[in-house]
């Protein structure tokens, strides 16, 4: 039995090792890689803990668009735990006090994703001018291990799923003009995180993600066609809205999410109802020149982001995510022009509806407007958790660091009272607004209500209507 | 009976506009505690400005745009004026959506839509000192408010945020001669219901929300105490001038999150270390006892105010709100030193005042400054072909459509009756063929007149590249 279980893992790390060695295909995105982590459920509490890319927020604000469009009944809470230019060290080692009590686990989450490696490899030991020593190096990959470690199990210990999320990548082989050079072999060294995060993950038994294969090899095949072309950011590092959503998919299928919105499927030529998957279809009718039937389904399509739009190029995010088929077999053969509550959502053909229209490509259906306006209210929300909340956290976290690693949110407090009177003390005028904002409970209250008042606002708009489809004859007038 | 209804409701509405504006001087958005937002316009955004006359002719978005390029010359944003004189929301979304929402709004994929409507959406005709019209006055609010939401839904629903702009107002209390008469007396409360509903409906939907209302009865209370023939709009108590654009611009900027800097560059004078260094990049520094010298390239410009009107910087605190590029240089021995930029004079300042910090933005001499000028000459011309070109052209179009009345009317069925015109016109009398209606069906006269101004754009990005500059600070009276 015993001997089982080691030839098992034996084989995993075989596996990996193979896989490491050709790179260009993710192991995740691989049949039987068994990394699924089951999706969030109804009652959640999720912490999305990490560095400047988590801060920022886009990727998850995405993740969160998704769930409440698929899954509008599922009563979900979100904490954006991204701090700029944090580390695991910085977490479990410099401020475990402030960052991982306070800023984490006083959420009490229930499963917490972490992304974390960027500002751990210590990108300033890979400068040009950096002295050629490796015990930099492998002193920060060291520490990374260390913490990260430990960031996992106290998750544990405190009641937390762990999904751990391969980081993104360093991009060193962009054309960037009138960029900084990159720092060689900082995406190696990022590798070998992504490397750990599959030891941990068969250790710990955690969920694994893959962002860091994935995005080096559409940086590899799209670089092929333009060498200015980055996934990430001119910095290098930062992705933008199109490298968000490619994390986003990526967190979403390898957590097991499957394409579905819904499945209809009305026989043309006697209306009756073939299949009816996260739908409720009724007074289905069918006459040779119209076909008509009502449909409740239970999720909304999801809205691709405009600034986004390239994404679904470089990841197959409709195919795999994104399928809202409507199917109407045996309709005579011509051009139907679907109409969806008076709508005109454009013509087909018999063909294309006997194989299945996807209906989540259509921007102009009365569900995707409804999905549309969700995102709207999905971006401030980002927003103002981003600016009012967590910039708030990276000011208080940096005074914490500074006091001793255990200290908390209390004393952080006292310090910046402290410290702001003192200054008010030298000159009422010159009082540091970042400080004073730390202590107006009343605007930081104002923000958190605000932010949760936009989620509310998100799962109520979400609440998927009925509607009527008619299919006519293209060019047909009149009904 | 069925007039009293309709009274009382207008009377509790205009009593609580009453009771909001009164504080009047303290613009709500500006309010401690308030969370501020961020609207601002991002790389790659399109922007459309909807509304009518004001809109349509004014400047107060050219001057946004102008601000813009000059603080974010990367960014790639596009602008559409989408003003038409005379509109409201209820031709916008009822009588002619296909056209005017459909194809002048929605069809260049706006991200996002700012809105400004009121002025004729009140129905100022029924204001008429004659009186005895509450019924059209509550028909009128009803439809604003009806229209409105239906157009930020639909906005959303097309993927772009909103930016609700609550109305520039219609000045009752300047005192006007020859002659004084006021058209229609309550169009100014009446307005601020339109900018109290704005105020619900950013919270409802989620949208951004700015304050112009509010800010220009504060202004126009405080100065005609001093002058009471002034005005922050025009001597139709309706159209602002450039002054008015100015406050709108600023409360447009100030209320959708923009920061007071340009840059930072702070210096210490004795050993010519760079302390600070906020969107620039500073480089060979030295410093002797008679001589500070650095080079230092700017992420941003300042903003050309010379171009707004006179008293424009008097009303509002756009300089120290929204325009500093600050030179700090400490430690200077003490006395009166000079600077220069490429070695171009640009002022003399004490040493306490180098070490407090000196805002460039305010010099007109610095390199920088006239660059951004430049920019905002072009920005002139831009805004010029704009109003006279293509604008005027769907304003008339605009007009047909309305005209048909069919909801459903799109371009081709309002450019088919355009056509009908000009066939009966060339019928009767070649000669006497419409110019401006032949001038709409030239198709291919009016996509050059867009990709012109569009040119323009291109050129105002261009112009607006910061370039390095070296500075140097010696002793006033002192030679080199």
């Amino acid at each position: 039995m015993q001997l089982n279980k080691s030839f098992f893992i034996l084989l995993l790390l075989g596996l990996v090792a193979a896989d490491a060695a050709t790179g260009t295909q993710p192991p995740a995105a691989q049949a039987g890689a068994g990394s699924a982590a089951p999706p969030f459920k109804s009652g959640d509490t999720v912490c999305w803990i990490g560095d400047s890319i988590t801060h920022l927020g886009r990727y998850h604000a995405d993740i969160q668009l998704f769930y409440v469009t698929r899954f509008p009944d599922r009563d979900i809470t979100f904490h954006n735990c991204g701090i700029g230019g944090d580390t695991a060290g910085g977490i479990m080692q410099n401020s475990p006090g402030y960052r991982f009590n306070h800023d984490i686990l006083a959420h009490k989450p229930t499963v917490a994703t972490i992304m974390l490696g960027m500002n751990d490899v210590n990108r300033g030991a890979y400068a040009k001018n950096a002295p050629p020593d490796a015990t930099n190096k492998a002193a920060a990959l060291a520490n990374y291990e260390k913490n990260m470690c430990l960031m996992i199990e106290g998750l544990q210990a405190a009641g937390s799923r762990v999904i751990l999320l391969r980081p993104t990548i360093y991009d060193e082989t962009a054309v960037l003009r009138g960029q900084p050079s990159p720092h060689a072999g900082v995406n190696g060294a990022l590798g070998a995180c992504a490397a750990k995060m599959i030891e941990w993950s068969a250790k710990y038994h955690t969920g694994l993600v893959d962002f860091y294969d994935r995005m080096n090899a559409i940086n590899a095949a799209e670089q092929k066609k333009d060498p200015g072309f980055t996934i990430v950011g001119e910095d290098r590092i930062h992705p933008g809205p199109v490298g968000h959503l490619v994390m986003a998919y990526a967190f979403l299928k390898d957590t097991g999410m499957t394409p579905w919105v819904s499945k209809m499927t009305v026989d043309g030529k006697d209306g009756s109802i073939l299949e009816s998957t996260n739908c409720t279809i009724s007074k289905a009718a069918a006459s040779p020149e119209k076909i008509s039937f009502e449909c409740l389904e239970g999720a909304l399509p999801y809205p691709i982001p405009p600034a986004a739009s390239k994404a679904i190029d470089l990841v197959p995010f409709m195919q795999d995510l994104n399928q809202e088929l409507l199917t109407v077999p045996n309709l005579p053969v011509g051009t139907w022009t679907l109409a969806i509550d008076g709508q005109a959502c454009g013509d087909f053909s018999s063909e294309q509806f006997a194989t299945g229209v996807n209906l989540a490509t259509i921007t102009s259906t009365p569900q995707y407007k409804q999905a549309a306006a969700i995102m709207i209210i999905n971006d401030r929300r980002q927003g103002l958790e981003m600016r009012e909340i967590r910039n708030m956290a990276r000011t208080e976290y940096g005074i914490a660091a500074k006091i001793s690693p255990s200290a908390d949110a209390a004393q952080v407090l006292a310090t910046v009272q402290k410290q702001v009177d003192e200054q008010i003390a030298k000159d009422p005028q010159k009082v540091s607004p970042v400080l004073k904002s730390i202590l107006d409970s009343t605007a930081r209250q104002s923000a958190i209500v605000k932010e949760h008042e936009c989620t509310v606002a998100m799962r109520t708009a979400a609440k998927p209507r009925p509607h009527t489809y008619v299919l006519t004859p293209a060019g047909a007038a009149g009904q | 009976m069925k007039l009293a209804k309709p009274s009382l409701i207008l009377l509790l509405l205009l009593g609580s506009v009453v009771a909001h504006a009164a504080p009047g001087t303290q613009p709500p958005a500006s309010q401690a505690g308030a969370v501020s937002s961020d609207e601002s316009f991002k790389n790659g955004d399109t922007v459309c400005w909807v509304g009518d006359s004001i809109t349509y002719g004014g400047s107060y978005h050219a001057d946004i745009q102008l601000f813009y390029v000059t603080r974010f010359p990367d960014r790639e944003i596009t602008y559409y004026n989408c003003g038409i004189g005379g509109d409201r929301a209820s031709n916008m979304m009822h009588k002619a959506p296909t056209y005017r929402f459909k194809h002048d709004i929605l069809s260049h994929k706006p991200t996002v839509t700012a809105i400004m409507l009121g002025m004729n959406d009140v129905d100022r005709g029924a204001y008429k000192p004659q009186g005895g019209l509450e019924e059209l006055k509550v028909a009128a609010l009803a439809d604003y408010d009806k229209n409105m939401q239906l157009m930020i839904q639909e906005l959303h629903a097309s993927r772009s945020r909103v930016i609700l702009i609550q109305p520039s107002i219609y000045d009752e209390t300047v005192v006007l001669s020859p002659d004084n008469t006021i058209i229609a007396p309550g169009v100014n409360a009446a307005l601020g219901i339109c900018a109290a509903k704005m105020k619900e409906w950013s919270a409802k939907y989620h949208t951004g929300l700015v304050d112009c209302y509010n800010r220009m009865n504060a202004i126009n209370t405080a100065e005609q105490k001093k002058d009471p023939a002034f005005t922050i709009v025009g001597k139709d108590r309706i159209h602002p001038g450039k002054l008015g654009d100015f406050v709108m611009a600023y409360s447009f900027l100030k209320d959708t999150g923009m920061t007071p800097w340009v840059s930072k560059m702070t210096i210490d004078g004795a050993s010519g270390s760079a302390l600070e260094s906020s969107n620039c990049t500073i480089s060979k520094m030295s410093a002797a006892p008679g001589k500070v010298a650095f080079e230092c390239l700017e992420g941003s410009l300042p903003f050309p105010t010379s171009s707004a009107a006179d008293k424009a910087l008097d009303l509002v605190p756009f300089t120290k709100d929204l325009n500093q590029e600050l030179l700090t240089v400490t430690k200077l021995p003490a006395g009166k030193w000079s600077l220069t930029i490429d070695g171009q004079a640009c002022g003399d300042f004490s040493s306490e005042q180098l070490s407090g910090g000196v805002n460039l933005a305010t010099i007109t001499s610095t390199p920088q400054y006239q660059q951004a000028a430049a920019v905002g000459k072009i920005n002139v011309q831009r805004m010029t072909l704009a109003a006279r070109g293509e604008r005027s052209l769907v304003r008339v179009e605009y007009g047909f459509a309305l005209g048909l009345n069919d909801p459903a009317a799109d371009l081709d069925k309002v450019r088919a009756e355009i056509q009908k015109k000009v066939d009966e016109q060339t019928a009767k009398d070649p000669q006497k063929v419409s110019g401006e209606l032949k001038q709409i069906l030239d198709t291919a006269a009016r996509k050059a007149g867009i990709a012109k101004e569009h040119e323009y754009a291109v050129a105002m990005r261009t112009a607006a590249k910061p370039k390095p500059h070296t500075y140097v600070l010696t002793p006033a009276s002192g030679g080199k």
